[in-house]
């Protein structure tokens, strides 16, 4: 069942619009567990064949963690090389004209606070199974 | 004399990578009425919806950061892309509901010397011009009305979906009552709130090229001729991929973009150069043209 639901096509294709919390009736934060699906997908290995944007979400973490901000394009050039490199060489021109435009910084900029980010994050376990899942832990508040 | 207002100011990854002109003209327009931007210093990435998708404590510590530095220098914290405004103001509200997680997260930001007591307000730019500086203050700065312009009010998804109660979370108004305060038509549109395609771009085209189709098609269908826009990711979809949507589909799109910001400069009185239109991948030349605004 498990793999069923995570290499499913439905979770990786939700791309957080949040019409679903904002009707559910009973207050169900639906783009919450969608998040939830995505991360136990990647931790047990569990993702649709062919899903391109796992491999994004963890291009996206690795620059983050590094830079502690997101050059966008060399994000863009990541994954379609690791993913579809015949992609990547279609957009070219498009990546031409962005440059041309002046909207193609070239090199990432690395916030002077990393080393404190790094600091932090390794101050916390974010293992899977945190039993903090917000808003439904009132219940067990200490 | 003008009051002024003051905010610590979160421009966010993509306004300083592909979407330079939706920060440089929010600043402009942000000085003409008087609100006093402070980028917050050395901001990092709000972790979109992509950080969420592998770690959810480290994407809380991200935005966490964010705001304890806003706190720090006891201001409330303006953003203009509503993926930021939605990581931010999630996580502002999470931790204050839910204990457990404020502890752990506080915890680690003690590791930088930081500390979040809860104080912070976010802010959506769009909401601060429209409900804090109000109609009598942005029409006394309107020079060149934009008459006749039809406009397509593209709201995106996350502008205010899931936290943003300042507007209609399935059909917001407020970028429809700002533009008819500069004079401009803004046009019904249906599909105002619904999603672009975004990061679908990269990961399943074929799905986002159907939506980036349909968002154009009801625009002119409705007899719009250009889009304001509010979200970064969904101005550059849609203006980067209208030539794969005309490849895929065998339309004609060639449909200028408006940063929100930029059509308010330019009412205004500012030119293309000085909102930085001309960095645009679809010419909008021809839908300016009647306006009269100097190259």
């Amino acid at each position: 069942m498990l793999d069923r639901v995570l290499k499913s096509n439905t979770v990786w294709l939700c791309s957080s619009c949040y019409y679903c919390t904002v009707r559910c009736p009973s207050g169900i934060k639906v783009t919450d567990i969608m998040y939830e699906l995505k991360r136990l997908g990647v931790e047990f290995g569990l993702v649709q064949e062919g899903a391109i944007a796992p491999t994004m979400s963890k291009e996206f973490v690795n620059l983050v963690d590094k830079y502690g901000r997101v050059h966008e394009t060399l994000l863009m050039i990541k994954v379609l090389l690791k993913t579809r490199p015949f992609a990547a060489v279609k957009m070219m021109p498009q990546g031409l004209k962005l440059f041309m435009r002046g909207r193609f910084p070239l090199l990432p900029h690395r916030i002077a606070g990393i080393s404190e980010m790094k600091k932090c994050a390794g101050a916390m376990t974010d293992a899977l199974v945190t039993g903090l899942h917000p808003g439904g832990t009132k219940g067990d508040e200490v | 004399m003008q009051s002024r207002i003051e905010f610590s100011y979160y421009p966010g990854c993509s306004l300083e990578g592909m979407n330079r002109a939706y920060d440089d003209s929010a600043r402009l327009i942000c000085k003409e009425l008087g609100i006093d931007l402070k980028e917050l210093k050395d901001w990092n990435c709000c972790g979109a919806s992509a950080y969420m998708s592998i770690r959810e404590l480290r994407a809380h510590l991200l935005s966490a950061r964010n705001l304890a530095i806003a706190e720090k220098e006891k201001k409330d914290l303006a953003v203009v892309c509503p993926a930021c405004f939605t990581n931010l103001t999630k996580t502002n509200h999470y931790m204050g509901e839910d204990a457990k997680l404020r502890r752990t997260v506080g915890s680690a930001l003690k590791a930088a010397d930081l500390q979040y007591l809860g104080s912070v307000k976010v802010r959506h730019l769009l909401d601060v011009i429209v409900n804090d500086i109000g109609e009598s203050e942005v029409k006394a700065k309107v020079t060149r009305p934009l008459s006749g312009l039809k406009v397509a009010p593209y709201y995106g998804c996350q502008f205010t979906r899931p936290l943003g109660d300042y507007d209609d979370k399935e059909f917001p108004m407020m970028l429809d009552t700002l533009l008819t305060w500069l004079g401009a038509q803004p046009v019904n549109y249906p599909l105002k709130a619904k999603c672009c395609g975004g990061i679908l771009m990269t990961t399943n085209e074929k799905v986002a090229l159907r939506l980036v189709r349909s968002l154009l098609d009801c625009a002119v269908q409705n007899e719009a001729t250009c889009v304001a826009t509010i979200c970064p990711l969904c101005h550059i979809t849609i203006e980067l991929y209208q030539g794969s949507v005309n490849k895929e589909f065998g339309t004609r799109f060639k449909f200028p973009l408006f940063y929100f910001t930029q059509l308010m400069g330019l009412a205004f009185g500012f030119n293309r150069k000085q909102l930085k239109i001309d960095q645009e991948l679809v010419s909008s030349k021809a839908v300016l043209k009647a306006l009269e605004v100097a190259q």
